[in-house]
C-alpha cells in the first residue's frame, strides 16, 4: 500500500444528504401537552391512527384455473398436535422384518400352514400346465406390445453416463399381465365350484390407523390385484409359540415419516354385507424404483418380507376395524388369516398372516402369526434378444405355491 | 468366320422350307422359336409408369420372407413417417359413418335377430338344460354386476381422491364391469364350450393398424404442385391415396389358435354392384374434425408377431367412454352412427393387423376371409357387432376396381339392466342382451388352415435366421418403427422468414446456399436407410479396417 498523503476534501453534497436524512426522522419532543390534556379528561388519539385508517380488505373468492393449495400448516383441516407415523406404499421398514414382526406383534413361523402344505405336497396338476405358466410369463413380459418410455438405468460403475432410454413394457403392466395370467390359468385348473366363491379386484386401498405403546401409527396401502372370497379362511389350528425379536437400540417406529397432517379412519374396499368380502389374497407388487429406503440404498430381501407382512398386516386390521367398529381392541372374537403375496414379475414371496390380536404393544402374551418361507424365483431370465425368446431356469413350485394358495 | 457361318444357317433352313419340311423340328435346340415372343407392350406414360413402380414395389413387399421385414419394408419410403389421417377410438367427429365405411370399403347391416327359442326347441339340446344353464350364467352374470357396481361406489367414497373426469370416470366403471364380467361368463361357459379354454385374454391391448384408402379428392398443395408442372396439369385433380393409422386400446380382447367361420359366402363378398353402393366420402377427411400427424406405419394386434400361437381375435369390448363428449346437438341418430362407425373401424383396423401378422398387408390382397366380434358397451349399454374382412384393397384404383367388400353387421345399444337400486340391487335384468352376450362368448372358432394356406407370403420368421446379427437389426429395428419414438435429431424446418425471405422472395441471393430448401433436397423424400452407419470400435473388430461399420439387413 503506498503510503500518500490523506485527502481531507470532503463532498459537500453528500453531507448535506445525510443531514437532510437524519433531519427528515425528527423525533416530536416530549412537550408534556399529552399529560395536561389527559389530566383534564381529554382524550389523546395518536395522528397516525386518523389519517391511515386500517381498511379491511374483502378476500373474493375467484374461480381460477387450479384449485387453491391448502397450506400444510396447523390452519390444515387435518391437522392434529399428536404426530403420527404414516405408513405408505413406498415406504421400507429399515429394519426389515424383524421391525415389522415387532411393529405387528407376529411371531415367525418360517412354514406355511399345515394345510397349504400339505395341498402344495399333494396337489395332482396337468403336465401341460408348465407349458401354459411358461406362455403367461412371455406374454406378460415380452410378448405383449406395450411400449412406454422406461425409466433411466444407470451404470454403477458409471454414473454419469446417460444411456439411450428405452422403450417396452412398463413395470405395472408386466406384473399386472403376469398375475392375471397366472390367477386365469388357475381359475381355469379349479374349475366353476371354486371360482364361483372368489371375487378379483385390481388396485384396491385399504386404511387403517392403531395405537401402539403410545406412537399412533398410521397405514394407507395399496393392493395390486385382491382375492375375496364368499367364506373366510379358516384360523390355523395349533398354538405357536415365540419371541419377538430384540430391535435394541432401534424403535420399533424408526424410518416411518412422522405427519401432523392425516386422518384416522378405517377404509376397506367392501361393505360388510356383501356375499364375497373376505379377504382371501393380496397380490402386492414390488417396484424399485418406487419403493426405496430413505437414504436411497436398495431394498434388502429382509426388508422386502417385511412390506410383504405389514400389507397383510393392513389389510387384516381394515377388515377386523370393518367386522368389529372402529374401537376394537384386543383380542378379536374370531382370527382374521390373510395371504399376501408379493413379486416384482420374477421373485415372488408368499405369506400368510393370522390376527389373533390388536393390542400390538410390547408385553401383550398373546401374538399374531406370520406363516412364510423364503423368497421363490419364477424364473432367471425372460427376454427378448436378437428376435427370439429366452426364458432361463423356469421354476414351477412358483406356480404350484399359487395354486395352493388360491385354492385354500 | 461369322458371317459366312450365318449365311450356311440360312441356307440350310431355306432348303429344309423348300423341301416341305416344317421349322419346328430345329427350334428346340435353337434360341428361336417359331412363334414371335414379344415382350409385353407397355404403356410409356407417365401415369402408367407410375402404377408399374407402385405394383412393382406391392410385389416385392410380398416377397419379402418375413412378417417383420414386411413390416420395415412398408416404411422405408420415409425416413420421418408418413403423413397419415388420425383415425383413433376416442374421437368421432359429426357424420362420421360415410367417411368410415369408404375407408374400410365396409357394407353396413343389421345383426339378425337371435336363433332364440324357436331354434332350440329343433337344437340337439332339449330345452330345459339349455335353459337351466343360461339361468346359472345369468345368475353369475347379475352378481358379477352388483359385485363391481357396489366396488365402484364404494370406492368412490375414499376421503382425499382426486375427481375424475365424466370420462374417466365411466372408463374405471366401465372396465371393472367387464373385467368381472368377462371373468364369470369364462367360467360358466367353460364347461359346454371347450373352445374358451384355449382363449387367451388380453387387458388394454394395444390395437394399431396402418392402410391406405383410394378415392379421395387431393389436397390443395397437390393440386397447386401439379398445376405449376405443365406435364402434369391434366392429372391436378386426379384422387391421391390418403394413408390413414389407427390407435385404439380397447377394454379386453380374447384371442384364438383359430379363426371364427365366416358368415357371408365368397360370392356374396365378391359384388362390384355392392361395392360401387357403398357411401363415397370425397372431402378431405380435416373437413370432419379428423386430423393429421406424421408417424411410421405401424400395425399392432396387441402382442409381438410369432410370438403367440392365439393368433386369430374372438372378441373385444370397446369403450364409448369419448361418446360423452359429442354435443347433445348432434342428435339421436347421429349417436347411433358414431357407434356404427366406432365398431366398423375398430373391427377393421384389428383384423387388419392380424392379417399383417399373416402375411397381408394393405398392398397385399388376403386370400381368406377374417372375422371378428366386436362389442362396445359402457356396462349398461351394449351395442354388439360381427365383422367379416374380405378385402384390403383400398388404394388407387381398386377403389372402384375392387368387387370384393367388406361386412358389419351389428345392433342398436341393447341395456342389460334399467338401473342399479340404491340397495345394490339389479333392476330389469335384460336377458335378451346377456343371450346376446353369451352367443358372442358360445360362437366357437372352427376353422384351421395348414401354414401354407394361413400365410401364403409368409416364407420365413427371423427367429429362423442363422445370422445373429441380421435377427438382431430386424428385431430392433421393427420395435423401433413400432414405438414411435421421437427421432435423435430434430426434424428439418422452414423458419418463417426464411419463407418470406429466401424461398417466396429472393432476397438474399448472395447468401451461402446451405439449408436444405436452397440445396434443392426435400427432408420428407429422406428414406429409411439413408442415415450414417453405426461405426464398429477396434477394441470390437480388431485391426482390420474392413468391418469398420456395421452392416445394416433393411428388406
Amino acid at each position: 500500500m503506498r503510503l500518500t498523503k490523506t485527502l481531507c476534501a470532503q463532498h459537500i453534497g453528500w453531507h448535506f444528504k445525510k443531514h437532510w436524512l437524519v433531519q427528515g426522522k425528527r423525533v416530536p419532543k416530549e412537550t408534556g401537552a399529552v399529560a395536561e390534556l389527559l389530566k383534564l379528561g381529554v382524550q389523546v388519539k395518536n395522528p397516525e391512527d386518523l389519517l391511515n385508517g386500517k381498511v379491511e380488505r374483502k378476500i373474493v373468492d375467484i374461480v381460477g384455473t387450479r384449485v387453491n393449495t391448502i397450506p400444510e400448516d396447523s390452519s390444515h383441516p387435518d391437522w392434529h398436535s399428536t404426530v403420527c407415523h404414516s405408513y405408505s406404499d413406498n415406504n421400507v421398514l429399515i429394519g426389515g422384518l424383524p421391525q415389522a414382526q415387532v411393529l405387528t406383534n407376529c411371531i415367525e413361523i418360517q412354514t406355511f400352514p399345515k394345510q397349504i402344505e400339505d395341498v402344495i405336497a399333494s396337489q395332482q396338476l396337468p403336465n401341460s400346465i408348465d407349458k401354459s405358466i411358461r406362455h403367461a410369463i412371455l406374454a406378460s413380459h415380452v410378448l405383449d406390445a406395450e411400449q412406454v418410455k422406461l425409466p433411466k438405468v444407470r451404470l454403477p460403475e458409471r454414473p454419469a453416463f446417460n444411456l439411450p432410454r428405452s422403450y417396452g413394457i412398463s413395470h405395472e403392466r408386466v406384473n399386472r399381465l403376469l398375475v392375471n395370467k397366472l390367477l386365469h390359468e388357475t381359475e381355469k385348473l379349479a374349475g366353476r365350484s371354486v371360482s364361483i366363491r372368489r371375487k378379483l379386484i385390481d388396485n384396491a386401498t385399504f386404511k387403517t390407523s392403531i395405537n401402539k405403546d403410545g406412537d399412533l401409527l398410521g397405514f394407507s396401502i395399496n393392493a395390486e390385484k385382491v382375492i375375496f372370497a364368499n367364506r373366510a379362511i379358516e384360523a390355523v389350528k395349533g398354538k405357536f409359540e415365540g419371541d419377538l425379536p430384540d430391535l435394541y437400540p432401534m424403535k420399533t417406529t424408526i424410518s416411518i415419516p412422522k405427519h401432523h397432517i392425516y386422518q384416522t379412519d378405517n377404509f376397506y374396499p367392501l361393505r360388510t354385507d356383501i356375499s364375497c368380502s373376505h379377504p382371501h389374497t393380496i397380490f402386492t407388487v414390488f417396484n424399485k424404483n418406487l419403493v426405496k429406503n430413505a437414504h436411497g440404498s436398495g431394498v434388502t430381501t429382509s426388508q422386502l418380507q417385511a412390506r410383504t407382512l405389514i400389507k397383510a398386516f393392513v389389510v387384516a386390521a381394515a377388515r377386523a376395524r370393518q367386522l368389529h367398529g372402529d374401537s376394537v381392541e384386543g383380542a378379536l372374537p374370531k382370527p382374521i388369516v390373510v395371504q399376501s403375496v408379493q413379486t416384482d414379475g420374477r421373485t415372488f414371496h408368499f405369506g400368510v398372516l393370522q390376527l389373533n390380536t390388536l393390542d400390538l404393544s410390547a408385553n401383550n402374551p398373546s401374538k399374531n402369526y406370520w406363516f412364510h418361507r423364503q423368497n421363490y424365483d419364477l424364473f432367471s431370465e425372460c427376454s427378448y434378444e436378437a428376435g427370439r425368446t429366452h426364458l432361463t431356469n423356469y421354476n414351477g413350485d412358483v406356480f404350484r405355491i399359487f395354486n395352493a394358495f388360491y385354492n385354500n | 468366320m461369322l458371317k459366312l457361318s450365318l449365311v450356311n444357317q440360312l441356307r440350310s433352313t431355306y432348303k429344309r422350307c423348300l423341301a416341305g419340311q416344317s421349322l419346328q423340328a430345329n427350334v428346340a435346340d435353337s434360341e428361336y422359336s417359331a412363334q414371335p415372343v414379344y415382350p409385353e407392350i407397355q404403356d410409356p406414360s407417365f401415369k402408367a409408369r407410375k402404377q408399374r413402380d407402385a405394383a412393382d414395389w406391392h410385389e416385392e413387399i410380398r416377397q419379402v420372407p418375413t412378417v417383420e421385414e414386411k413390416l420395415i419394408k412398408i416404411n422405408i419410403p420415409r425416413y420421418y413417417g408418413y403423413k397419415v389421417v388420425d383415425f383413433n377410438d376416442s374421437k368421432i367427429p359429426y357424420n362420421a359413418l360415410p367417411l368410415t365405411q369408404h375407408y374400410t370399403r365396409t357394407v353396413l347391416e343389421d345383426l339378425p335377430p337371435l336363433p332364440g327359442s324357436q331354434v332350440v326347441d329343433q337344437g340337439d339340446q332339449p330345452k330345459p338344460s339349455e335353459d337351466a344353464s343360461f339361468k346359472t350364467v345369468r345368475e353369475d352374470v347379475i352378481e358379477a354386476l352388483e359385485f363391481a357396481h357396489d366396488y365402484y361406489k364404494h370406492q368412490e367414497k375414499l376421503p382425499n381422491s382426486a375427481q375424475p373426469s365424466a370420462v374417466e370416470r365411466e372408463q374405471i366403471l366401465t372396465q371393472i364391469i367387464v373385467e368381472q364380467l368377462n371373468r364369470a361368463l369364462l367360467q360358466a361357459l367353460s364347461e359346454d364350450h371347450k373352445h374358451l379354454d384355449e382363449v387367451e385374454v388380453d387387458y388394454n391391448p394395444r390395437h394399431e393398424a396402418f392402410w391406405a384408402v383410394g378415392g379421395v379428392d387431393p389436397p390443395k398443395n397437390v393440386i397447386n404442385s401439379k398445376k405449376g408442372r405443365e406435364w402434369q396439369k391434366d392429372m391436378a385433380n386426379e384422387s391421391v391415396d390418403r394413408l390413414v393409422q389407427y390407435t385404439g386400446t380397447p377394454y379386453l380382447s380374447l384371442r384364438h389358435r383359430r379363426q371364427l367361420s365366416p358368415w357371408k359366402t365368397t360370392a356374396e363378398s365378391e359384388n362390384i354392384e355392392l361395392s360401387k353402393q357403398i357411401p363415397r366420402f370425397k372431402h378431405d377427411p380435416r373437413t370432419l374434425g379428423y386430423s393429421t400427424k406424421h408417424q411410421h406405419a405401424t400395425n399392432v394386434p396387441g402382442y409381438w408377431p410369432k410370438g403367440n400361437e392365439q393368433n386369430f381375435g374372438l372378441l373385444s369390448f370397446q369403450s364409448r367412454a369419448h361418446l360423452q363428449l359429442r354435443p347433445k346437438s348432434y342428435g339421436e341418430s347421429d349417436l347411433q352412427e358414431a357407434l356404427h362407425s366406432l365398431a366398423i373401424k375398430s373391427s377393421y383396423a384389428w383384423l387388419l393387423a392380424q392379417a399383417n401378422y399373416n402375411g397381408f398387408n394393405t398392398y397385399n390382397e388376403l386370400t381368406y376371409p377374417m372375422n371378428t366380434q366386436t362389442v362396445i358397451t359402457n356396462g349398461r349399454e351394449w351395442s354388439f357387432y360381427e365383422y367379416q374382412l374380405n378385402t384390403l384393397l383400398l388404394h388407387g384404383k381398386y377403389q372402384e376396381d375392387n368387387p370384393r367388400v367388406n361386412f358389419c353387421r351389428g345392433t342398436k345399444p341393447l341395456p342389460l339392466y334399467a338401473e342399479i337400486s340404491t340397495n345394490g340391487k339389479c333392476v330389469d335384468f335384460n336377458d335378451a342382451t346377456l343371450r346376446q352376450l353369451l352367443n358372442f362368448y358360445a360362437n366357437v372358432p372352427s376353422i384351421q388352415r395348414s401354414n401354407e394356406e394361413q400365410q401364403p407370403y409368409v416364407a420365413s420368421d427371423i427367429s429362423a435366421y442363422e445370422n445373429p446379427e441380421q435377427r438382431d437389426f430386424i428385431a430392433k429395428t421393427f420395435k423401433y418403427l413400432a414405438s414411435n419414438r421421437p427421432r435423435h435429431l430434430e426434424l428439418p424446418e422452414v423458419y418463417l422468414w426464411e419463407k418470406l425471405y429466401k424461398i417466396d422472395n429472393n432476397n438474399r441471393a448472395m447468401e451461402a446456399k446451405r439449408r436444405f430448401f436452397t440445396l434443392d433436397v426435400n427432408p420428407w423424400r429422406r428414406t429409411l436407410d439413408q442415415h450414417d452407419k453405426v461405426y464398429v470400435p477396434r477394441a470390437i473388430r480388431g485391426k482390420s479396417r474392413e468391418n469398420r461399420y456395421k452392416k445394416t439387413y433393411y428388406p
